[in-house]
């Protein structure tokens, strides 16, 4: 095989490269070694700011409405408000090992957290409500928010 | 001295006007009839084969792009090739905003003193790796740390949380946001540098799969290879190279919101679209954009976009988007013609190249130089670019004026 490669559809000339490059990212948690290890043991926490009272997920180091940094992690509640949704059919190369799966947008205990819906897309409709859980995935160590109708 | 400095800065600020002189743009489509290094130069010969602007007059280039380049740091090797050395150039990112958020360094240096003519280049070669490796560098536009790397959001997904929230809200259908595609193919079909040069139906649309559903694959603007050229510069400038069809920028408003699904209150609302054009629509003293505006190029990265910035905009009301599109009125001869080169849809999205194709578009539609068949009726000869990043996180609104 030469070092020029023909496109299928074109026929135009393509210089292929012959060696790959590879990315995976290492990202120190600081702060946030805390959510991990409460995700680790099926537990979705938020931060509440012990000065004026705001709440945030994800969670965070400092308040940015008083500037405070005494936050504290709260376990956030087992139910909640499907807000929006989508159905993701084209992947992420880094996501194209799954099948088709629901990404959904639910407020709880006045914050947003984003999960996987676990439903038939046809099935949901938004405001409605949904239990909050954490989930491994089949073939998978890692642990990540689900939502599961009630109604 | 202070105090001929002090009137110089007010002259530069609030006296001397800034305009386009001079535009480029290459051919958009899966362009790998070309390498890379001559797809830039396609607009920038384009530009200067205009024959107002040489590249002596060039003080300064600003590249944009985002993340496709195998180049960590692209700006520097294209300016090699395009022979303009020793001119100073950066790059500007704000992901599908990077064009005119380069624009607006050219823009405010322009407008400070510092640069007669700045050039701003937008490059995107998409195709230069497979579809799955596109659609995860696009998703990493959005909130990477909490959003893509466990949960797999796309960047249509993002949208499509809009549409999905919209269409519950307002009752609006899939065939509605279809009818964005059907309009921006039938433009595309019309100019000559566009990657779909074809119209299509509305059952092409509807019977399209699902890409991030409700999403379908016509609602979405395609992969694209493409550059874009235009040189910002100032009044002054504009007379000595003897410009005879000058677009001035009578405003560029910008803002930001969260890129986080989490931390937005709206799904069916872009607020810093609409911040940006309050800004824009106040400086260039417009109070009825339907009614001062000719025509129009919005960021319809997907049809539910172009919906969102037909209100964001002020074209019509919060939930009344899908009337304007049902009732034709962004065609030529409607209220306000929008993305009448195709859109992102049909002409082709090289996301970093955007922003800057929108005001090559404009500009020719206030010359008059569109192709038959998608010029705008020009009567108050002013144009607006909506240029959005991610779902928000960077606004961009320009009013240009003949």
């Amino acid at each position: 095989m030469g070092i020029i490669g023909y496109d299928e559809k074109s026929g135009k000339p393509i210089l292929m490269d012959p060696r790959e490059f590879k990315v995976r990212y290492r990202s120190s948690l600081g702060s946030l070694e805390k959510y991990y290890k409460e995700l680790e043991v099926g537990r979705v926490v938020a931060v509440k700011c012990k000065e004026c009272g705001s709440k945030y997920f994800p969670p965070r180091s400092y308040c940015p409405s008083c500037g405070s940094q005494d936050l504290e992690f709260f376990v956030l509640s087992s139910r909640g408000r499907l807000i929006t949704y989508t159905e993701i059919n084209v992947k992420p190369q880094t996501h194209s090992k799954y099948g088709d799966y629901i990404v959904g947008v639910v407020e709880v205990d006045g914050v947003k957290v984003v999960g996987h819906v676990k439903a038939k897309f046809k099935d949901l409709r938004p405001d409605q409500n949904v239990e909050i859980k954490v989930e491994r995935r089949e073939g998978d160590e890692y642990p990540r928010i689900v939502f599961k109708p009630l109604d | 001295m202070a105090i001929w400095s002090f009137f110089r800065y007010l002259y530069f600020l609030y006296v001397m006007k800034v305009g386009v002189s001079a535009i480029g743009i290459s051919r958009f489509g899966r362009r790998l009839d070309t390498n890379v290094f001559d797809l830039v130069y396609e607009s920038v010969s384009e530009v200067f084969d205009e024959g107002y602007v040489s590249p002596e007059d060039i003080d300064y280039v600003v590249f944009t792009s985002t993340g496709f380049a195998p180049e960590g740091s692209p700006a520097g090797v294209y300016l090699e090739y395009i022979g303009l050395n020793p001119k100073a150039v950066h790059r500007v990112e704000a992901a599908c905003a990077s064009g005119s958020a380069g624009i607006y360094t050219a823009y405010n240096t322009v407008r400070s003193g510092t640069a007669k003519n700045v050039l701003v280049l937008g490059l995107e070669k998409m195709y230069e790796f497979d579809t799955l490796t596109a659609v995860e560098f696009l998703a990493r536009l959005g909130s990477f740390f909490w959003e893509v790397r466990d949960y797999g959001i796309t960047f249509p997904g993002y949208y499509a949380t809009f549409m999905t929230r919209y269409m519950y809200e307002y009752g609006a259908t899939e065939e509605d946001f279809c009818l964005v595609a059907v309009k921006n193919h039938y433009y595309g079909a019309r100019n000559t540098k566009a990657q779909y040069q074809r119209e299509i139906s509305l059952d092409d649309c509807m019977n399209s799969r699902y890409i991030a559903r409700p999403i379908k694959l016509y609602d979405c603007s395609p992969i694209t290879d493409g550059s874009a050229a235009v040189v910002i510069s100032s009044e002054e400038a504009i007379k000595d190279m003897g410009v005879d069809t000058p677009v001035w920028i009578d405003a560029i408003g910008t803002a930001s919101m969260p890129a986080s699904l989490t931390n937005r209150d709206d799904f069916t609302s872009i607020s810093s679209a609409r911040l940006a054009a309050e800004y824009a629509y106040k400086k260039a003293g417009i109070t009825d954009p339907v009614k001062e505006i000719d025509v129009a190029t919005v960021h319809d990265c997907f049809t539910v976009a172009e919906i969102l910035a037909y209100e964001d905009l002020g074209f019509a009301r919060r939930g009344e988007g899908v009337k304007l599109i049902r009732e034709g009125e962004t065609y030529v001869g409607g209220k306000i013609p929008v993305n009448l080169d195709g859109g992102l849809k049909a002409k082709g999205h090289p996301v970093g190249a955007t922003g800057v194709a929108m005001y090559v578009e404009i500009v020719k539609q206030l010359r008059g130089e569109a192709e038959k068949g998608r010029q705008a009726i020009i009567s108050k000869g002013v144009g607006l670019t909506h240029n959005i990043g991610g779902v928000g996180q960077y606004a961009y609104v320009s009013i240009l004026r003949r």
